[in-house]
């Protein structure tokens, strides 16, 4: 998520909003948000409940739960707070102020993000297209 | 940096995968697989159509909806796994 903090000028010079979701428990989100001291808002999405509408929702299968537990020492139902094992893939979208979507990335490699060229690209041709137009000092 | 966020993460990837164990990268490797073999990610909302809307809890508990987002200008939704 760090890596879209360098676009944060862009974002706002275009009015754009970046929001981070997860399915941490606030707690969790709060001290990474502290920690990394970041500019954007971060949202709990404990469930997966927002994660699910947007078709994202996987499960760990048992030999990956099995990896976290013992390796990685990573207990997820502490982090999310529910016993589920579920994540969202990694997802990214644009949605213009009419709350369509302009540009989707979704990827279940969990190192795979969208580049924030494209996100810009995006935001600039939905403020292009949309209505009311871009002012004219933009 | 622009443009190269991929590639900075791909090193990344590879740095981490040298330190873990050949089983534990094959694990993560089949379960990347299988999902893109199930389609997983064929659900997620494509260009044109509209954003599901939710309200979700901010840092400080405040309720924030996709509403309240949009009446400020358009919105980026990252969604991702967490930070551990």
């Amino acid at each position: 998520m760090q890596a879209y903090q360098t676009i944060l000028p862009d974002l706002r010079a275009l009015d754009a909003t970046l929001v981070a979701i997860s399915p941490m428990l606030p707690d969790g989100s709060l001290s990474m948000a502290e920690k990394n001291a970041l500019e954007y808002e971060v949202l709990s999405d404990v469930g997966n409940r927002a994660a699910r509408d947007y078709g994202l929702v996987w499960r760990f299968p048992p030999a990956l739960q099995e990896v976290y537990r013992t390796t990685f020492e990573i207990l997820l139902p502490q982090v999310n707070g529910d016993e589920s094992w579920e994540l969202p893939l990694t997802g990214t979208f644009v949605v213009d102020e009419d709350g369509v979507v302009r540009y989707a990335f979704v990827d279940p490699d969990y190192t795979r993000r969208a580049e924030p060229t494209e996100i810009l690209a995006a935001l600039r041709s939905a403020s292009a297209a949309g209505w009311p137009p871009a002012r004219a000092d933009d | 940096m622009e443009g190269n966020l991929q590639r900075r993460l791909d090193e990344q990837r590879e740095r981490s995968a040298a330190k873990r164990a050949p089983e534990v990268n094959a694990v993560i490797a089949e379960t990347i697989q299988a999902l893109r073999e199930a389609g997983t990610a064929a659900g997620a909302p494509s260009p044109g159509d509209r954003a599901p809307g939710f309200s979700l809890p901010n840092v400080q508990g405040a309720a924030v909806s996709l509403g309240d987002l949009l009446g400020r200008g358009p919105a980026v939704l990252a969604f991702y796994r967490g930070v551990w």
